[in-house]
C-alpha cells in the first residue's frame, strides 16, 4: 500500500476508535451526575443501581479510552512531523492546556470511584462535577485545534513555516464555535441515546420495572438538553463551511458548478461524478447556507483538480449524518410526546426499536460527520497552506504501523467487550467501585 | 524562557518515569509474586494501589510530550522521527498492557493467568524500551533525523535496559511497601525486601551506565567534574538515606526519599549535556518554538502547576494514605 493512502488510513482508524470512547468519556459523566443528583435528593435505590451501574461501565470505558487517546498524541508525531514541527507552536499551547483538563478529569473520577468511604454524600457527588468540566473542555480544546487545521488563522506565514503565533486568535478560529458546539451536543445526544438503547433493550426484552423506566428515561432527558444545540451547531458549522471552506461545502453537496439559488440535494447516489435519485429541494442550499434563496454557492469548478477533496465520501458522509439526525428527532420527539400525552406510547414495541437503533446510529453519525470534515480538507492538512503529503513521515515503517495498530485496536475492542460484560455481572462485592 | 520550559519538560519527564515507572515495576513484582506462590495476596496488595493512580501518573507522558510538541518542535520533529522503531514497540505494549489490565481487573477469572503475563511482560518490555530510547538523545548517535544503527548494539543502550529495569522495581516494591503498611500488612516484608533488593542492584548498574555513557560520548565525560553533577549526587545520597529508612521500617519516608532522590537525578541528568537537548545535533535553543509560543505555554502551564499539585496530593492522600480501618486487610 502506498505510504500515504496507509498513514491516512492509521490516523482515521484510530481517531474513529478514540472518538467512541471520546464522546461517552464527555457523556457518561453528565449521566452519572444526574442519576446520582436524583438518588441523593429522592434517597431512592433505584436511582442509586443505575448510578453504580454507569460508574461500573465508565471505569472499564475509560481504560480503553485512555490508552487509544495516548496512542493518537504519539502517532501525530509520528506520522505527520513535518506538521507537528510547523504547526506545533500554534497549536501545542492549547493541547497542553487540554493535557490539564485530562488531569483534572481524570483526578476527580478517580477521587469519585475509590473516595466514596471519606467523603460526605454531597462532596462525593460533587467531584463529579469537574469530572464533566474536564470532559467538555478537552473536547472544547480538540476540537478547536482541528478547528484551526480546517481555517488556519492566527500567525504569519513565511517560508513554510507558521510564525508569530497569536494563540488566541488561533483557538477562536472561523470553524471553532460551529465545530464545538456541534460536537459537544454530538457527544451528549449520542450518550444519552446509547443509555436509551440499552434500556429500552431490557425493555423489549419483557423487563418493564421502574429501573428499566428510569434509565431510558434518563438518557433521553440528557438527550433533550442538547439535541437543540446539535441542530444549531449542525446549521452554524453548515454556513461557516460557505464562508471559510467552500470546497468542502461544495462536495458535501456534490455541487458541480457555482450556483445563485443552488437547491439542496436530499439522499440519492453519486454515479460518474453526478447526484443521481436525490431529492433536490429548490433553493435549499442557498437558503440553507446563506439565509437568502439568491446566495451564490461557490461549485467544484472553482477549484483546480488537484485541490478538490474526494467527493463520494464526503457526500455519502454527509447523506449519512443528516438522515441519522432526522431519525433520532423523530425518536425524540415520539418519546416525549408519549411522555406527555400518550403514556400507551411508551409501550409500543416500535418505539422501543426506534429508540435502540438509535444509540448506534448517533455513533454512526458521528464517525459519518468527521469524514465529512476530515476527507473533505483533503488535499490539506492546514488548509490552504501544508499538504498531507508533504507533512508524512519518511520512515519506511508507516506500512507496519497500520496492520499492527489495526490489529490492537481489534484486540482492545474485544477486551473491552469481554471486561465490561464481565464487570456488569459481578456480585456488589467484587466490582471495582461502589459508588452507591 | 527556553531553558525554563526544558526545566518543565524535565519536571514531566520525571515525574512520568517515577510514577508510571513505579506502575511498570508493578507489573514486575505481580508476575514475580506468581512465582513466589504469593500470586493472590500480592496482586491484591498491588491493584489496590494501581487502580486509583494508574491513569493520572500515565497522564504525566502525554504532559512531556505535549510539552514537546509546544516548546520543541524541532525535537519533536528529529526524536519522532529517529526512534520510530522503539516508540512504536513501547507503543504496542503500552496497549497491550492496558488491554491485559482491562481484563484483570474488570474481566472474567478464567483470563487471570494469561492476563498476568501479559500484563507483566508488557510492563517490564515498554520500561525497557523507553530506557533505550531515553538514552539515544545523549549518546550522540543521533545524526540528521536518523538514529545510526551501532546505537542500538551500543554499550550505553545496553546498560540503559537493566538499569531501567532495576529502578522500576525498585521505586515499585518501596511505594508498595508503603501502601501495604497502611492498608495491607500482611505484605509488606515481602516487598520491604523486594525494595532493598532491587536498590542494591540498582548501585552497581549506575555506576557501569555511567562508565559507558561517559566512555561513548566526550562532551559527558568532561562534563562528570562539573558542578552540573551535584543535583546528581544528592540524588543518590536521598536514595541511600530512603534505603536506610526502608531498613528500619519508616516506610513512608523511605518512599518519599528514594522518590526525590531519583527526581533530582533524573531531572540532574537532563542538564549534564546542556545546552544540547539531542547531542550534538540540536541545542535546547535550537529546538525551542518562538518565543510567544513558549510564553504561552509557560503562562498556562505556570498556572495550572499549582492546582495540578493540590488535585494530585488530594488523590494519593485519599486513595494511598492510611485508611479507615474497613480498608485494613489484617494480619491473619
Ligand atoms: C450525533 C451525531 C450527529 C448528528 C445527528 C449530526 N451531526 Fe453533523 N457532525 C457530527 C455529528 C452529528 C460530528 C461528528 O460531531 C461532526 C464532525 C466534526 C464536527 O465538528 O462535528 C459533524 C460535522 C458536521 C459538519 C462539518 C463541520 C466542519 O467540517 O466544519 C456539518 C456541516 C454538519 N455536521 C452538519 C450537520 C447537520 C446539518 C445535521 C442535521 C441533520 C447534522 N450535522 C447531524
Ligand atoms: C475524533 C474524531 C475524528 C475522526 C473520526 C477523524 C477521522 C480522520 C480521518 C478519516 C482522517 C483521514 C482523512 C483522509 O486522509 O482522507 C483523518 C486525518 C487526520 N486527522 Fe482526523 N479525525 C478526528 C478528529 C481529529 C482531531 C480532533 C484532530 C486534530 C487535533 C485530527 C487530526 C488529523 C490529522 C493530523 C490527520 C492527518 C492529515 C489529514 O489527512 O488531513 N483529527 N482523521
Ligand atoms: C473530536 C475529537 C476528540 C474528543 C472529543 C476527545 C475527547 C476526549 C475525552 C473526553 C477523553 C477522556 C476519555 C475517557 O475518559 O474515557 C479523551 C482522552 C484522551 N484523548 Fe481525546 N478527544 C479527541 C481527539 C483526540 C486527539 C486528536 C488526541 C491527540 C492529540 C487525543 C488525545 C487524548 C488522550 C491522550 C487521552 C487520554 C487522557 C486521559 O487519560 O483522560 N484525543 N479524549
Amino acid at each position: 500500500m502506498d505510504d500515504l493512502l496507509a498513514g491516512r488510513a492509521q490516523m482515521g482508524i484510530s481517531l474513529a476508535f478514540h472518538i467512541i470512547f471520546a464522546s461517552l468519556g464527555v457523556g457518561l459523566p453528565a449521566l452519572m451526575a444526574m442519576a446520582h443528583f436524583v438518588a441523593l435528593k429522592k434517597k431512592d435505590e433505584v436511582w442509586l443501581r443505575l448510578t453504580e451501574r454507569i460508574a461500573r461501565t465508565f471505569t472499564v470505558l475509560v481504560v480503553i479510552g485512555v490508552i487509544s487517546g495516548i496512542v493518537i498524541s504519539v502517532e501525530l508525531a509520528l506520522l505527520w512531523p513535518d506538521f507537528m514541527e510547523r504547526a506545533g507552536p500554534v497549536i501545542g499551547v492549547p493541547i497542553s492546556l487540554e493535557t490539564y483538563a485530562f488531569f483534572f478529569e481524570a483526578i476527580f473520577l478517580a477521587l469519585y470511584l475509590f473516595g466514596r468511604d471519606r467523603l460526605s454524600p454531597w462532596a462525593h457527588w460533587a467531584c463529579l462535577i469537574p469530572v464533566c468540566l474536564g470532559g467538555m473542555l478537552s473536547a472544547f480544546i480538540i476540537v478547536s485545534v482541528n478547528a484551526w487545521m480546517n481555517t488556519p488563522v492566527g500567525f504569519d506565514y513565511v517560508d513554510g513555516e507558521f510564525r508569530n503565533p497569536d494563540l488566541v486568535e488561533a483557538v477562536f478560529n472561523p470553524s471553532m464555535p460551529g465545530e464545538v458546539l456541534h460536537m459537544i451536543a454530538a457527544a451528549y445526544v449520542a450518550t444519552g441515546f446509547a443509555c436509551a438503547a440499552v434500556y429500552g433493550t431490557a425493555m423489549l426484552r419483557g423487563r418493564r420495572g421502574r429501573y428499566e423506566r428510569a434509565g431510558l428515561g434518563l438518557g433521553m432527558t440528557l438527550v433533550a438538553f442538547w439535541i437543540l444545540p446539535l441542530g444549531v451547531g449542525g446549521d452554524l458549522a453548515g454556513r461557516l463551511l460557505h464562508e471559510n471552506q467552500p470546497a468542502k461545502l461544495a462536495a458535501m453537496e456534490n455541487l458541480r458548478e457555482t450556483e445563485k439559488g443552488a437547491g439542496l440535494t436530499v439522499g440519492g447516489l453519486v454515479i460518474d461524478g453526478e447526484n443521481r435519485f436525490g431529492i433536490t429541494i429548490p433553493y435549499g442550499l442557498s437558503l440553507l447556507v446563506g439565509r437568502d434563496p439568491d446566495t451564490v454557492v461557490k461549485g467544484l469548478n472553482e477549484f483546480p483538480e488537484s485541490e478538490r477533496p474526494p467527493v463520494a465520501p464526503v457526500r455519502y458522509g454527509f447523506t449519512v449524518m443528516t438522515a441519522i439526525g432526522t431519525l433520532i428527532a423523530i425518536g425524540f420527539l415520539a418519546y416525549w410526546f408519549g411522555r406527555w400525552r400518550r403514556p400507551r406510547l411508551l409501550e409500543s414495541r416500535w418505539l422501543l426499536r426506534t429508540l435502540v437503533a438509535c444509540g448506534p446510529l448517533s455513533f454512526v453519525a458521528i464517525e459519518a460527520g468527521w469524514i465529512v470534515t476530515e476527507m473533505g480538507r483533503q488535499p490539506y492538512i492546514v488548509y490552504g497552506y501544508r499538504r498531507v503529503s508533504e507533512s508524512l513521515t519518511t520512515s519506511s515503517l508507516v506500512d507496519v504501523m497500520l496492520f499492527v495498530f489495526t490489529g490492537l485496536y481489534v484486540l482492545l475492542a474485544v477486551v473491552c467487550v469481554v471486561a465490561l460484560r464481565s464487570e456488569l455481572k459481578l456480585t456488589p462485592e467484587r466490582a471495582s467501585p461502589k459508588v452507591a | 524562557m527556553e531553558d525554563a520550559a526544558f526545566t518543565f519538560l524535565w519536571v514531566g519527564i520525571a515525574l512520568y518515569a517515577l510514577l508510571a515507572g513505579a506502575d511498570f515495576g508493578v507489573g514486575l513484582w505481580v508476575l514475580a509474586a506468581r512465582f513466589a506462590g504469593r500470586g493472590d495476596d500480592i496482586r491484591k496488595a498491588a491493584f489496590g494501589y494501581f487502580g486509583p493512580v494508574w491513569e493520572v501518573n500515565g497522564l504525566f507522558m502525554v504532559f512531556w510530550i505535549v510539552t514537546l510538541y509546544a516548546a520543541f518542535p524541532r525535537a519533536t520533529r528529529v526524536l519522532a522521527t529517529a526512534l520510530i522503531p522503539l516508540v512504536l514497540a513501547a507503543l504496542v505494549m503500552f496497549v497491550i498492557r492496558s488491554a491485559a489490565y482491562a481484563m484483570l481487573h474488570h474481566g472474567p477469572e478464567r483470563y487471570r493467568g494469561v492476563s498476568t503475563w501479559a500484563f507483566g511482560i508488557s510492563s517490564l518490555v515498554a520500561a525497557a524500551g523507553l530506557g533505550y530510547a531515553a538514552v539515544a538523545p545523549v549518546s550522540g548517535f543521533i545524526r540528521g533525523d536518523e538514529v545510526e544503527n551501532a546505537f542500538y548494539t551500543s554499550a550505553v543502550a545496553l546498560t540503559a535496559i537493566p538499569l531501567t529495569l532495576a529502578a522500576v522495581a525498585h521505586l515499585a516494591a518501596v511505594v508498595l511497601a508503603a501502601y501495604a503498611a497502611e492498608r495491607h500488612p500482611p505484605v509488606v516484608e515481602w516487598f520491604r525486601r523486594a525494595a532493598l533488593g532491587a536498590g542494591l542492584l540498582v548501585l552497581p548498574l549506575t555506576v557501569v551506565f555511567t562508565i559507558a555513557l561517559a566512555d561513548q560520548v566526550e562532551y559527558v565525560k568532561d562534563r562528570l567534574t562539573d558542578p552540573v553533577v551535584i543535583p546528581m549526587v544528592l540524588g543518590g545520597v536521598l536514595i541511600f538515606l530512603g534505603t536506610v529508612a526502608l531498613w528500619r521500617r519508616r516506610f513512608t519516608r523511605a518512599a518519599l526519599l528514594v522518590f526525590g532522590g531519583y527526581f533530582a537525578g533524573l531531572v540532574g541528568g537532563a542538564f549534564v549535556p546542556y545546552p544540547y537537548m539531542v547531542l550534538p545535533e540540536l541545542t535546547i535553543a535550537e529546538a525551542a518554538a518562538p518565543d510567544a509560543s513558549l510564553l504561552g505555554y509557560l503562562i498556562v502551564t505556570g498556572a495550572g502547576a499549582p492546582l495540578l499539585v493540590a488535585a494530585l496530593l488530594a488523590l494519593y492522600h485519599t486513595a494511598l494514605g492510611p485508611g479507615r480501618d474497613g480498608d485494613r486487610v489484617r494480619a491473619t
